[in-house]
């Protein structure tokens, strides 16, 4: 039997043996064994009751919770009342989304196109505006850009848009050449559910040439020499460019025939005369969607009774101009939209006349116009878009009508005087 | 032979003081060294003796010291620490305990049961005998009753425990485990208070509720472990 020597007292002990019977002494190393401190049963209770707690918060913190709907061009938003398609466009097309908005600017110190906001049902297609705003809290219209733009980009509060039939928001967008891209446009809605909806539209600002022409650098003497001219810069011009002529005080008596392309016309006053057309404008009709608008400008149409001032077949803005003594002043026909603001039309048998269809329109202000002496100052037969015809500031003075809407276009007389 | 070796030395170094009991499976002897005069427990019995070997290893303040375990086939020789003090039966007869001296003599008891429950045993006798009150230590004696826990094992192979503080898969409802004896600590804990078996008279107030889910019929109802138990008190 192997042996040991017990380290208390030297005896000689079995190597087994945990005692010594001589000394009475323990030989191995014990180890004391004390229970471990549990974790208290109400802690572990608590804690768990503290997660399910947190679980239960968490996953009605998911269900509930604002959520934040994205897209460009569209979103589809659902909520407890159904599904919305949210379009962001500048179109009266309401179910084309635009993710791209590709806009020129020229000269002019700022350009403006308003932004449009569709709200349709997601199944049916229909209309939705109504239904939706009642649920909007707020809308805004966000702009991102670089930093440093020399012209940034700027948006008008978004509004309901009454002057846009079937546009639910619409926010007007204002820019120039100077507009550094990109440009980002985002609708930003926030739902009264705290939901928030954000449709992004990316803007291109593209600047586009710019031709000035005028007595000194082009022959504008006669019509027939400004004919020529405008003919040379259909041909030779891109139809994005801009072309601003400024015509000497002289009238021009043969009809001016533009087709092409758009121009800017500026009239001229010297010596107690301004510039003239005695035999009207001819504005064709536009070829592979050249529809940019062209602005008549401090002209005076002048007519012996019969013809047209200005017979527009693409869009047209008049501004400041007089127009006496024609059959038909303005005549907008085939789908242009005519613009006139702070003109005068005497003495006419008609001032303007619409007789255009199509789905097209370019503003709504027919603003400080001076109707005089007309037969009828304004005939509405057709208009190519349904657009509200703002005659704010007008003066409406012996007319035989003063307006003869026979398709119900929807104008805005409140403010027009009439007498 | 380590066995024929250690009852030779402990004749000639020991002296016998009292016999404490004797049974059909052994005595248990209150002996003293010759040399020193410290007084030890000497058992001899037959059958298992594998808490004691286990035992050997370790020590805890609520259990007695076992110095040496031989055995030699089904005879065993256990010398352990000889605790001074007083049994908790005894005192038991004269007077009960307030619910604090219980609940703190219940936590000691428990980190003992744990000690024996941590290598697989069963003390399977937990009563008012077989705890001695050392100073503010409460020791549990006597494991003459305990056992290994054979998960393979369907029942107890023997009754051992003492009724009344056994637990009932003791009688051999289902094999005894560390659930039993937490069902005696339940009893301990309600005769402690009102000095009778619950079935009788149980606790009042929360030591009731602590009692009844020891004494739980159904082993898996009790406290899962002496652990849990411990932490309730």
């Amino acid at each position: 039997m192997p042996e040991k020597h017990c380290p208390h007292c030297g005896a000689f002990l079995p190597a087994e043996a945990s005692f010594c019977p001589y000394c009475a002494n323990i030989l191995n190393r014990r180890a004391l064994k004390l229970p471990p401190r549990p974790i208290p049963a109400r802690l572990i209770r608590l804690l768990g009751l503290f997660c399910l707690a947190a679980a239960l918060m968490a996953g009605l913190w998911s269900s509930f919770r604002p959520k934040t709907y994205e897209g460009a061009g569209e979103v589809f938003y659902t909520d407890s009342d159904g599904s919305y398609q949210l379009i962001s466009n500048v179109s009266t097309d309401r179910y084309y989304p635009m993710t791209e908005i590709p806009q020129d600017a020229g000269e002019q110190d700022s350009y403006r196109f308003p932004l449009r906001l569709y709200i349709n049902h997601r199944d049916t297609g229909a209309d939705a505006s109504s239904m939706f705003l009642q649920k909007l809290e707020s809308c805004e219209l966000l702009i991102q850009q670089p930093e440093d733009s020399p012209r940034p980009v700027t948006a008008s509060v978004p509004e309901e848009a009454d002057d846009y039939p079937g546009v639910a928001m619409v926010s007007y967008i204002d820019f120039s050449k100077l507009s550094e891209n990109p440009i980002q446009l985002t609708w930003n809605l926030r739902m009264a559910n705290q939901d928030t909806i954000q449709i992004h539209s990316t803007l291109t600002v593209t600047p586009i040439k710019t031709y000035y022409y005028d007595a000194s650098n082009a022959d504008l003497s006669d019509s027939k020499a400004l004919q020529a001219l405008a003919d040379q810069l259909a041909a030779q011009t891109d139809p994005r460019d801009v072309v601003n002529i400024r015509l000497p005080a002289v009238t021009y008596t043969e009809p001016l025939i533009l087709s092409g392309r758009s121009f800017n016309l500026t009239g001229t006053e010297s010596e107690g005369r301004r510039t003239a057309f005695a035999g009207g404008i001819q504005m064709r009709a536009p070829k592979d969607g050249q529809d940019w608008i062209s602005h008549f400008t401090d002209i005076d149409f002048s007519g012996d009774g019969s013809g047209v001032g200005i017979s527009a077949a693409n869009r047209v803005w008049t501004e400041n101009c007089r127009f006496t003594g024609w059959k038909t002043a303005v005549l907008a026909y085939g789908s242009a939209w005519v613009n006139t603001t702070n003109c005068t039309f005497e003495d006419n048998e008609t001032g303007i006349y619409y007789n255009s269809e199509g789905n097209s329109g370019s503003d709504t202000r027919f603003t400080g116009n001076t109707f005089r002496g007309n037969t009828t100052a304004v005939l509405l037969e057709r208009v190519s878009a349904k657009l509200q015809m703002d005659f704010k500031d007008c003066l409406f003075e012996k007319n035989g009508t003063d307006i003869d809407n026979r398709c119900e276009q929807p104008v805005s007389i409140s403010q027009a005087v009439f007498q | 032979m380590y066995y024929s070796w250690l009852s030779k030395a402990l004749k000639e170094e020991f002296e016998i003081i009292k016999r404490l009991k004797e049974s059909e499976r052994g005595t248990v002897t209150l002996v003293r060294h010759r040399n020193t005069g410290k007084r030890f427990i000497l058992r001899s019995f037959t059958g298992d003796a594998e808490v004691y070997h286990r035992l050997l290893n370790c020590t805890c303040p609520n259990l007695p010291q076992i110095c040496e375990a031989a055995s030699q086939g089904d005879q065993n020789l256990v010398l352990e620490e000889y605790i001074q003090g007083d049994n908790m039966g005894t005192m038991l007869q004269e007077a009960l305990f307030t619910p604090k001296e219980t609940r703190r003599i219940l936590r000691q008891l428990c980190g003992a049961l744990w000690v024996l429950h941590s290598m697989g045993a069963v003390h399977r006798d937990v009563k008012p005998e077989n705890i001695v009150l050392r100073g503010s230590d409460a020791v549990l004696i006597d494991f003459d009753a305990a056992r290994i826990h054979k998960d393979s094992a369907e029942n107890d192979t023997c009754v051992l425990g003492t009724i009344g503080f056994a637990a009932p898969e003791q009688y051999g409802f289902s094999q005894s485990d560390a659930c039993s004896d937490i069902y005696s600590l339940g009893v301990l804990m309600n005769v402690m208070l009102t000095g009778k078996h619950p079935s009788s008279q149980l606790a009042p107030g929360r030591f009731g509720r602590i009692v009844t889910r020891c004494t739980q019929i159904t082993p898996k109802k009790r406290y899962k472990n002496v652990l849990r138990l411990l932490d309730e008190l």
